[in-house]
């Protein structure tokens, strides 16, 4: 994995009104407390043995708090360079955008950008959020609460997605 | 002449005697009994009346007829008299000659002597017979001719000689005398009526003239006597209308300089003298009428402001006596120095329960609650005059403790400082501000439930996201327990315990030991690190449990609110729930039937419970029919009261029904048909429904046949009560 990192597109977008969120997602995807190596080091020597090295995923997330926000970042990372992976959106965003609204904005920018939707209870139905934004293989939708497990799969796996479809596109092209 | 006719005239003759039950001493003059007296007497009595023109023909007419007749009869008396006279006369000589020539015969006796000369007698004008008889009264001798008269057959021999006048004729006895013997006598008779002929000529002629002369007599006066007559009528006619109207600026006009013109000039005058006295009279008594109106309304006034004036002091005095003994407003005037009571109204004894005087023995602090005198004190020894004392809590006598708003004013009573507090009773007050700040807070919970569960999904989606949190904190908890390095105490022990037989070398220098202190210094540094992190997740866990137990509890107060019951009129809780629900009903066209009669009795509820219920119900019909074509939506509402003490109220759609299975199944929690449904609308409904002691059914023949709710509320009180009756 770590040969593949700078092909490896890591970006995630958060967009949720609920600040709360962002720090779950940040505890969820984040790289933690950091490991004391100083430690590691003195167990090895004293215990003569090599502990385990956990691989720690790496994710780039950013967060914005309001639909139209989320909308603007994704545009402007499309156009700089530095597109998003992945991004988490919230359907209830008072009071701009709802998270559908959002993502419809934000699939005429991005054209692989994974979407993740996510609702706490249902505000809409799946049948509601299929009839509004169409079938699509680049959606989601995740339950509050999310199984912190559940949402490191997502991402990587959705994160993979992207990098795929990618690299299918640029060989296509 | 019809003047003449005569009158009975009564009352007008003052010299008729008086009736003698007047009693009244008349002096009546003494009456000459005289014939010309009496004609006088009743000339005036009968001319006394009539008006002065026929008074002045009649007298006129008078004279003239007394004048001819006297003339008349003098004239022609005269002339009978001196005719008859001549007759006589003439006769008495021819009887003379005849008795001469008839002495021989009737000496001789021998009547054809004679004959001839009483023939001749009779050729006399008027002469009707003629007889000669014996002086022993036979008959001697009578004239061949036609004798008209009829003369006696025998003579009555003491009749004397000479004229003797009968009505009709005249017999002249003429003795034939031969010496001093007495021969016989001679009769002869002359008839009268030439005579009385005569006398009827003359008094036609006498009537004729009168009644010419009366005639001229008439049209002469009728126009001379308006010269006397006028002037008067006129005066009198000026008098009368003076007299009838009391205007005595008329006057009669003076038309001649006689004694008649004199009178209408002092009648005038007398007029002008009395118009004189009369308009001063009349300004006089303008004068007196005006002062006494102007001081009878001057009096009045005086009166009236005096009485207003009384009135007004009594009024006030009694306002102000009033104002406090009756004020419906507690009050009393309290010594500031003591705080004692000095005075108390009546409202204030009826509220507080303290009897008159039972009051006036007890002082402010005593009866304030939960205060301290001495604040109480402060509350009321301000420099302000008139001011807001705050809010106390005040016993009552029976031990009720009421909330007051005092305010007080300073005034000076019986010499004393003192202030007059005015106790308004707030206790109704502040629990109903209370009850209706709990009432907003409902109804904004009601409206907002009645939407679209909104506030409940903003709970959930709050929750949801709290437990999101709540989620990763016990992750990374678990995570961090799973990783920690507390397991590496173990690993030293471990360590130590292997090396136990030799622990000084292992200690000692070049040993492994040695390492020990600084790894445990380091490995106690990450336990702390890690203690720290998991500290402030449990923290961050603690914070947010306590946030889902707050927005849980929060739903739970409103899901619990049990609200006042009161009564409403069915049909005033429709109306509301319509003005909210309606709306959507109109923008969905929906038809909407409302039959729900303004006499419905009361039913006692708790508006906020059944207007949401109503909501709910109206809503769930609403949207059970937006499959249902656009034409077919039809809601009708019936309310009706029903046989147990309820008015049920009936909501039926035309809507998608109910299948028969489901129909128990639509009241319980979480059963929901609908794809944006929570299932808990009917469930919390039909809940609330029980507890205001009503009830929530549902009915419907079936899927696609629309669905009825009937909501049963009690009857208020008095109308449960007078049905019970």
């Amino acid at each position: 994995m770590n040969s593949a990192m700078n092909t490896d597109n890591r970006r995630i977008l958060i967009i949720d009104d609920n600040r709360a969120i962002h720090e779950d997602f940040g505890k969820i995807l984040g790289s933690g407390a950091s490991e004391n190596s100083a430690l590691t080091a003195l167990e090895d020597e004293l215990f003569g043995e090599a502990s385990p090295v956990s691989v720690k995923e790496y994710f780039e997330l950013c967060s914005a708090y309001q639909g139209r926000d989320g909308f603007e970042m994704v545009r402007n990372a499309e156009n700089e360079g530095h597109p998003f992976a992945l991004a988490f959106v919230d359907v209830r965003m008072p009071p701009g955008w709802d998270g559908v609204e959002t993502i419809l904005h934000i699939w005429q920018v991005s054209e692989n950008l994974q979407t993740v939707i996510c609702t706490a209870y249902s505000d809409y139905s799946w049948e509601e959020i299929i009839a509004r934004l169409g079938k699509s293989d680049r959606l989601l939708i995740l339950r509050k609460p999310v199984d912190p497990e559940e949402v490191k799969r997502i991402a990587r796996d959705l994160a993979e997605k992207w990098n795929k479809l990618q690299q299918h596109g640029n060989k296509a092209a | 002449m019809s003047e003449q006719q005569s009158r009975p005239i009564a009352g007008t003759d003052g010299a008729q005697p008086a009736s003698p039950a007047t009693g009244a001493c008349v002096v009546t003059p003494s009456k000459p009994n005289g014939f010309f007296a009496r004609l006088e007497r009743k000339t005036k009595r009968w001319l006394g009346p009539k008006p002065i023109n026929r008074k002045l023909t009649a007298i006129t007419m008078l004279v003239c007829t007394a004048a001819l007749v006297l003339s008349g009869i003098v004239s022609f008396t005269f002339d009978i008299v001196s005719q008859f006279l001549a007759t006589r006369s003439s006769l008495a000589s021819v009887s003379r000659v005849a008795a001469e020539n008839s002495r021989e015969p009737l000496q001789h006796s021998t009547a054809k002597g004679v004959i001839s000369t009483l023939n001749a007698l009779m050729e006399y004008p008027h002469v009707i017979g003629v007889m000669i008889y014996h002086a022993d009264g036979r008959p001697f001798a009578g004239p061949t001719k036609h004798v008209k008269a009829m003369l006696p057959r025998n003579l009555d021999t003491d009749v004397s000689a000479g004229t003797h006048l009968g009505f009709t004729s005249m017999s002249h006895f003429e003795q034939v005398m031969d010496g001093s013997q007495k021969l016989g006598t001679l009769v002869v008779e002359i008839s009268l009526s030439e005579i009385w002929a005569r006398l009827r000529l003359y008094a036609l002629i006498t009537l004729v003239v009168f009644i010419l002369a009366s005639i001229v007599a008439r049209l002469l006066l009728g126009r001379l006597q308006g010269m006397i007559s006028d002037p008067i009528v006129e005066l009198a006619q000026v008098a009368d209308t003076v007299a009838k109207e009391n205007n005595y600026s008329l006057r009669a006009e003076k038309r001649s300089a006689d004694e008649v013109g004199h009178l209408v000039e002092t009648f005038n005058n007398m007029l002008s003298e009395i118009q004189k006295r009369d308009e001063a009279l009349n300004q006089g008594q303008a004068d007196l009428e005006a002062n006494v109106t102007a001081r009878t309304s001057q009096l009045q006034n005086e009166v009236t402001e005096r009485r207003q004036a009384e009135e007004a002091l009594k009024d006030s005095e009694l306002r102000y006596r009033n104002l406090f003994e009756n004020n419906p407003m507690p009050m009393f005037v309290m010594d500031l120095e003591t705080l004692d009571f000095v005075a108390v109204n009546n409202a204030a004894v009826r509220h507080y329960g303290y009897g008159h005087s039972e009051f006036l023995l007890l002082s402010l602090p005593i009866i304030t609650q939960d205060a301290e005198p001495l604040a109480v004190e402060r509350a009321f020894r301000t420099s302000q005059k008139s001011f807001d004392a705050g809010e106390w809590r005040h016993k009552k006598r029976n031990g009720e403790i009421i909330e007051v708003q005092l305010t007080a004013h300073a005034i000076v009573f019986a010499g004393k400082v003192t202030k007059i507090v005015l106790a308004n009773d707030v206790t109704e007050r502040n629990k109903a501000q209370r009850q209706l700040d709990e009432m907003h807070k409902k109804l904004v919970e009601a409206s907002r439930a009645a939407g679209m569960a909104e506030v409940a999904t903003g709970v959930l989606h709050n929750v949801g996201n709290v437990l999101n949190s709540v989620n990763v904190s016990a992750n990374v908890l678990a995570d961090s327990v799973r990783k920690s390095k507390a397991a590496s105490i173990r690993k030293v022990a471990d360590l130590l315990d292997a090396n136990k037989a030799d622990l000084p070398a292992f200690f000692g220098a070049g040993g492994k030991g040695l390492m020990v202190p600084g790894y445990l210094a380091t490995l106690a540094q990450q336990i702390d690190a890690e203690q720290q992190g998991r500290l402030t997740e449990i923290e961050q866990l603690t914070k947010n449990i306590a946030h889902i137990k707050d927005i849980v509890a929060m739903q739970q107060d409103y899901a619990k609110v049990t609200g006042v019951m009161e009564d409403f009129a069915p049909r005033a809780l429709l109306d509301e729930a319509l003005r909210m629900a309606g709306p959507e009903l109109d923008r969905c066209s929906v038809r909407l039937e409302l039959d729900c009669p303004t006499t419905l009795p009361q039913v006692s509820v708790d508006r906020h419970k059944v207007l949401q219920i109503l909501i709910n119900l109206i809503t769930n019909a609403r949207q059970a029919m937006e499959e249902t074509p656009a034409t077919d939506r039809k809601l009708s509402i019936t309310a009706s009261p029903t046989d147990d003490g309820h008015v049920g109220i009936a909501i039926r759609d035309s809507g998608c029904g109910i299948a028969q299975e489901n129909l128990t199944r639509v009241f319980n929690h979480g059963f929901t048909t609908k794809s944006t449904g929570h299932g808990f609308g009917l469930h919390s409904a039909a809940n609330a429904a029980t507890e205001i002691g009503g009830s929530l059914t549902g009915t419907s023949e079936g899927s696609g046949k629309g669905a009825t709710f009937v909501l049963e509320l009690p009857l208020a009180q008095p109308a449960a009560a007078q049905k019970a009756a």
